[in-house]
């Protein structure tokens, strides 16, 4: 099955550059473009596609509102932000709109790919160890977050497991379940948290000091 | 503890010793007005101490004896003193801890200085008596200078700690005072602050720059450079695209780079006198283009808003050579209670709708910024006749 990719990004020369990567990999193709955030919103309506590389600074409307829109869609599509630095407080605020993951443009085009494909499965976290970084450089983002009192234990477990980046299969082997039973356990940690996908869930466990964001998860 | 006790005791007798110039002029003065030599007796001695003291209060103003007295606090007060800026002109809040300061140190270290040299010599001879007199210790009679042996030792040895004490507690008298009158005053403090928070926003500032330009051109090379090496052999027009593509993005961060350089470097240069308005013929001159200056009289233009201005109109005529086309205005003013600053051209026609985008050019955010410090108005934007119009206003006072 290809996954099906929008490329929102307002300089043209980084929309060709990512389309022709991106194009040229099987499996993978770039069904439509957009040059500022308020673009991106009719261009996913109309051709529905699995992923959106979306750029943080955009003129008319920047990347963080244009993905807080595009995840209160009806099925809305993954969200990967698309930045030039990695200590950008742009990429937080993203994360917590609701974006799955986040890729640097110097990414290599092999991890590039790797890093769509991932997304577009949203079995397992992209870079736990940067998201951990931006959580913690954020003093005072700890917020409550009435449902982390609700999990089980098991739960609990899987939770931890989620913020150390494992994907389903590896959480599985950890707690020796079935794969099943870990997508049960993640499907009703995301709903115990009202979270939208793993990235937002791992950034609870973060802000609630459920994880502590120094030591190890 | 013992040791910081002797330390500061030489930190008194250091106090004393710069008293004695006052005190030897004091004697003199005294022996003028009685007209004949002077006895030197300790009330005597005391009558000169209180009366020099006021004097050395007036000298403490005019002197530049903080520095010395900083290192005094620091070195053997041990008390940790926050060393003050250097600065060219002395307030006068400043003058008058340094006097107090100086006035306390001398005072204290004076009367410590004097009880030492009293107390000390006494002590030994009240030690070394017994064993001289021949009805001492071993004749088992009062001394010779009629009290018995054992009252002399023990006076002298009691007047020792009580000079132990008086240095320790003049210590501990001058100790907390010195962060309070030697340390930076509410004014140096201010001064530092608004350095160190000039030296930010312009850091800032840079960073921006450099994440704006040559960030974003690196992005754009890294990607095309990627996307040509996937299709090199499957699609080699595309390839050819993206290396041109290439090419032409590292050239303008290039020159981004250079711009962002000069900036650094003229900052690190710019130690010395910084450029003010009054160098505005120089820049144009050095810059090389057609410019129209038209500058009217800026002597009341205070130097920190003429700085800026300068930096301003640097910035604004670097754009517009850059991206523009033909003769720069520039055009400076002081009408009112403003100054106004205004540079007027031409832009380039491939460089128009870029430069027309909201916030376009790198170098509007900076000198938005610049204008924003000092609470003034900035403008850039089209003339209404095809012309580009980067127009400032900056108060001359900076009213609350």
């Amino acid at each position: 099955m290809t996954i099906r990719i929008v490329i929102a990004d307002d300089e043209a020369l980084i929309r060709t550059g990512l389309r022709v990567i991106v194009g040229s990999e099987p499996g993978l193709a770039v069904v439509g473009e957009a040059a500022d955030g308020a673009e991106v919103l009719p261009v996913v309506r109309r051709v529905r596609p699995d992923v959106v590389l979306m750029d943080v600074r955009m003129p008319v409307l920047d990347g963080i509102e244009a993905t807080r829109r595009l995840v209160a869609l009806d099925d809305p599509p993954k969200v990967l932000v698309v930045t030039t630095f990695e200590n950008d407080d742009h990429i937080y605020d993203a994360l917590r709109a609701g974006a799955a993951g986040f890729l640097l443009k110097r990414t290599r085009p092999d991890d590039l790919v790797k890093a769509i494909r991932l997304v577009a499965e949203g079995e397992s976290l992209l870079f736990p160890a940067a998201i951990r970084a931006l959580a913690g450089a954020r003093p005072g983002a700890r917020a409550e977050v009435p449902g982390i009192g609700r999990l089980t234990g098991r739960e609990g477990e899987v939770l931890r497991l989620m913020a150390r980046g494992l994907s389903n299969a590896e959480i599985a082997a950890e707690l020796v379940v079935s794969g099943e039973t870990v997508k049960t356990h993640v499907g009703n940690v995301l709903t115990k948290l009202g979270a939208r996908d793993r990235t937002q869930a791992v950034i609870a466990a973060y802000e609630s000091g459920f994880v502590p964001v120094n030591g190890s998860p | 503890m013992r040791k910081r006790l002797a330390r500061r005791w030489v930190g008194l007798i250091l106090g004393g010793a710069l008293l004695m110039p006052y005190m030897m002029a004091g004697v003199l003065v005294l022996g003028w007005l009685a007209g004949q030599s002077v006895n030197l007796l300790l009330p005597l001695q005391l009558g000169v101490f209180a009366a020099v003291l006021p004097v050395v209060a007036l000298t403490g103003l005019f002197l530049p004896v903080r520095a010395l007295e900083v290192s005094v606090a620091q070195g053997l007060l041990g008390v940790p003193v926050e060393t003050p800026p250097r600065e060219s002109r002395r307030s006068w809040q400043e003058r008058r801890r340094t006097a107090a300061w100086f006035t306390l140190h001398l005072g204290l270290g004076g009367l410590v200085s004097g009880c030492t040299l009293a107390i000390v010599p006494f002590t030994a001879a009240s030690l070394v008596l017994p064993w001289r007199d021949p009805m001492g210790p071993f004749g088992g009679s009062p001394s010779s200078l009629g009290l018995p042996w054992p009252t002399w030792t023990l006076s002298g040895l009691a007047l020792l700690v009580v000079l132990v004490f008086l240095v320790g507690g003049a210590g501990a008298l001058l100790a907390p005072a010195a962060p309070a009158l030697l340390g930076p005053t509410p004014a140096e403090r201010l001064a530092e602050a608004e350095d160190r928070a000039r030296t930010l926003a312009e850091r800032n500032r840079l960073a921006r720059e450099l994440h704006d330009s040559v960030g974003h051109a690196l992005s754009v090379v890294t990607v095309q450079a990627a996307a040509a090496g996937r299709v090199l052999e499957s699609d080699p027009a595309t390839a050819r695209n993206a290396l041109a593509a290439i090419e032409q993005s590292a050239r303008s961060a290039l020159e981004d780079l250079d711009h962002v350089l000069g900036v650094l470097r003229e900052e690190a240069a710019g130690r010395g006198p910084q450029a003010t308005l009054a160098d505005l013929g120089r820049l144009v001159e050095a810059s090389g283009a057609r410019v129209e200056a038209e500058v009217g009289d800026l002597s009341s233009v205070p130097a920190l808003v003429s700085r800026e201005a300068y930096r301003i109109a640097q910035e604004a005529l670097t754009n517009a050579i850059r991206h523009g086309d033909g003769p720069v205005r520039i055009t400076a003013a002081v009408t009112g209670p403003d100054l106004t600053l205004e540079v007027t051209n031409r832009p380039a026609p491939s460089a128009a709708p870029d430069m027309a985008a909201p916030g376009g050019g790198r170098g509007l955010t900076g000198m938005r910024e610049r204008v924003r410090l000092l609470r003034g108005d900035f403008a850039a934007g089209s003339d209404g006749g095809g012309g580009w119009r980067v127009s400032v206003r900056l108060p001359l006072r900076s009213s609350p």
